[in-house]
């Protein structure tokens, strides 16, 4: 069995840093400097250290408190993106992920290929990281926590390296390792050359049980990891801010981590929600749909900015999280292919619909639909559009005017001219508001082409104009 | 150095030459009234050129004068948008119209800056055939606006304004005033400008509303 395992020292600090300002861990109470980076370093801050000594020392320092489930999303991120490139691979909670090399060869036919490549990912996305490889998940874990850079497939190296691994830099608890450092065992070498039963008395079975599985010798289970089947991400933004342009940066590296994530299952998604977080507040969601479902990230990111120029964000945000809320299997002959062939009318108007949406609500663009009622009030309405509007047949009948004026308005003036009529209309005695009226057609002393009716207790009203 | 007048005269960009003229048919959209055509110098509404229309009342006519654009719009597939009319088109009388319920589009906008957005988006958009627009106020720096996103194109824009503010300069390439004959089913068009034509004023008959035919 081969395994290499991959370290990360820095994990939630390489996330937060920027060029222009060091950056440092903080925790604890009262919070103290837990890691600090190459610059903050150069300025003389070391872990350990109180907040007012950092400051002193480095006054333009950006403090992150440290978070066990920032780190833990990290993690499942990065073993996200390395799926596509060293798939049998699992979590090592809070800092490491182990991979399945020996079912890798296939790809990778030596481990130092493997390292090569995952090297080259973690230098593209800025990340540290420390590889090793060892016989058994434990063996190779600790090889690379202590950073010696064994990359091989060569069990007797492993092993070599592992005999000359110090005690001190194992994960057994402080209390064993003093007790062996002081016993004179400075190595794992030392220890392994004990007699068994005596390690056994003298400090306990399970240093020597796992002193087995650190061999190999005795199982240890691995769950391997798969990533999640929907996307859901979150960004902390370094600076809190509600300007559209600064969130701009931040949103379109979300939505280019979702391209990538579509992409990868081939498919698009139509619905996503995304999430403005606030400091004391609750956070603001916004719905974003597309007209066929969308990949592109640019696509996304202008009906962000759309939705984002119509929103008003009630306070500050600090953090933004992204989720798709429905995704769709791309279809064979709509991947992206060497003529980019748009669909011509109808997609053109659905993606202008969906912008139209973005900005002014999703009720605000309607079209028009019919009820099966006589009365004129009743048998047609407007209704959020859909974006295939299906076909109905042409109706023939009398004609109807243009504007309906609702509720109708009393006749002030009689009419000069009669054009047509009478049409009587009448209905609704099955739910209370029954109507009788006789519709005329007439010209207003104004200009105006009305639709006049006579109610039954003989009154005049406009229903509405011909345009 | 001395410039020729007649040659200075020439390179004057407020000259209008008659043979710049448009002469060809295909930029403009008959409007189904012959009278009124022969006076478009487009003979028909013009594409790609906002037609400014000033209108004290509603019913009058207004969308007779249209109709006929509309029903080419839809007939090309295109989307045919009503961007806050004053009242909402009642559908019945769309379908009288010839309108199909699939491509016509009802936007209610909020704001101002909403209402002059929608309209620019939408005049910019080759999927639209014909935009009709109500603004309550009349804003010449948003007519040019408008304008500007409407060249070139092929869609058709209609913005009903009120009749306040016709002695106004305008960037709209055209501009009509629209008014009621008392007593008569007639609707005075008068033509206040329009680009490469003469301006001109016809009293148009409207067709007289009778129960509709299938379409």
């Amino acid at each position: 069995m081969l395994w290499l395992y991959l370290h990360l020292p820095s994990l939630l600090l390489d996330h937060h840093r920027s060029d222009d300002v060091p950056v440092a861990l903080s925790t604890g109470t009262p919070p103290v400097i837990q890691q600090p980076d190459e610059q903050a370093r150069q300025a003389g801050i070391q872990a350990g250290q109180s907040m007012a000594t950092a400051r002193a020392l480095c006054p333009q320092l950006a403090l992150i408190p440290f978070s066990d489930a920032r780190q833990a999303e990290l993690l499942e991120q990065l073993a996200t993106a390395l799926y596509q490139l060293a798939s049998p691979l699992a979590l090592w909670p809070p800092d490491g992920l182990l991979i399945h090399a020996d079912r890798l060869r296939h790809l990778y036919p030596q481990p130092q290929d493997l390292a090569t490549v995952l090297a080259q990912h973690l230098s593209q996305h800025g990340l540290n990281g420390h590889m090793a490889t060892g016989t058994s998940p434990r063996m190779a874990r600790l090889l690379a926590r202590h950073g010696s850079a064994v990359c091989t497939d060569d069990p007797e190296t492993m092993h070599h390296a592992l005999r000359r691994l110090p005690v001190t830099a194992t994960d057994w608890p402080a209390r064993v390792r003093q007790r062996l450092t002081r016993m004179g065992l400075q190595h794992l070498e030392d220890l392994l050359a004990c007699c068994p039963a005596e390690l056994t008395t003298r400090l306990g079975p399970e240093l020597y049980e796992d002193l087995q599985r650190i061999l190999g010798r005795s199982g240890d289970p691995v769950q391997e990891f798969h990533p999640p089947a929907t996307f859901h991400q979150s960004l902390a933004l370094t600076r809190e801010t509600r300007n559209t342009d600064h969130l701009k940066a931040p949103l379109s590296h979300l939505l280019e981590a979702l391209e990538a994530f579509l992409r990868q299952r081939q498919c698009r998604c139509d619905r996503l929600s995304l999430t403005l977080h606030h400091p004391d507040r609750a956070p603001t969601s916004l719905e974003l749909e597309t007209s066929r479902g969308e990949i592109r990230a640019e696509a996304f990111l202008e009906l962000a900015l759309l939705r984002l120029a119509a929103t008003r964000l009630p306070d500050d945000v600090n953090a933004l999280s992204l989720a798709t809320e429905r995704t769709v299997a791309l279809d064979a002959t709509e991947s992206r292919d060497l003529f980019d062939s748009g669909g011509g009318h109808q997609s053109a108007r659905e993606t202008l619909l969906y912008r139209l949406r973005a900005r002014l609500g999703r009720d605000s663009i309607q079209s028009p639909g019919r009820n099966p009622d006589p009365r004129p009030e009743r048998c047609a309405h407007w209704q959020p559009a859909r974006e295939r509007g299906t076909s109905t047949p042409p109706r023939s009948g009398p004609a109807r005017p243009f504007w309906l004026q609702q509720p109708p308005k009393p006749l002030q003036h009689p009419p000069v001219r009669w054009l047509n009529g009478p049409e009587r209309i009448q209905g609704g005695w099955w739910d209370g508001d029954y109507v009788r009226r006789d519709y005329y057609i007439a010209l207003l002393d104004n200009g105006q082409r009305a639709w006049l009716f006579r109610n039954q207790q003989d009154q005049w009203f406009i229903h509405g104009w011909f345009g | 150095m001395s410039v020729h007048p007649r040659t200075q005269l020439e390179q004057d960009p407020r000259l209008w030459r008659a043979s710049q003229q448009k002469t060809g048919h295909s930029q403009g959209v008959a409007s189904g009234f012959e009278a009124l055509d022969q006076l478009l110098a487009t003979s028909g509404w013009p594409q790609g050129a906002l037609i400014e229309c000033h209108s004290a009342l509603n019913g009058i006519g207004e969308l007779q004068l249209f109709a006929h654009a509309m029903r080419q719009c839809v007939r090309n597939e295109t989307a045919l948008f009503w961007v806050d009319p004053p009242h909402a088109p009642y559908p019945p009388a769309l379908e009288g119209m010839g309108l199909p319920p699939e491509h016509c589009f009802l936007v209610r906008t909020g704001s101002r800056s909403d209402h002059l957005w929608a309209l620019e988006q939408l005049l910019g958009n080759n999927a639209v055939g014909m935009v009709m627009g109500w603004s309550r106020r009349r804003d010449p720096a948003a007519l040019r606006r408008l304008q500007l996103a409407l060249e070139e194109r092929r869609t058709l824009g209609v913005l009903i304004t009120p009749e306040t503010g016709t002695s106004q300069a305008s960037p709209a390439p055209m501009r009509l005033s629209l008014e009621a004959v008392p007593g008569a089913n007639q609707l005075r068009v008068t033509l206040l400008r329009q680009r490469g034509g003469q301006a001109g004023s016809r009293t148009l008959t409207l067709p007289p509303v009778i129960p509709r035919q299938t379409v």
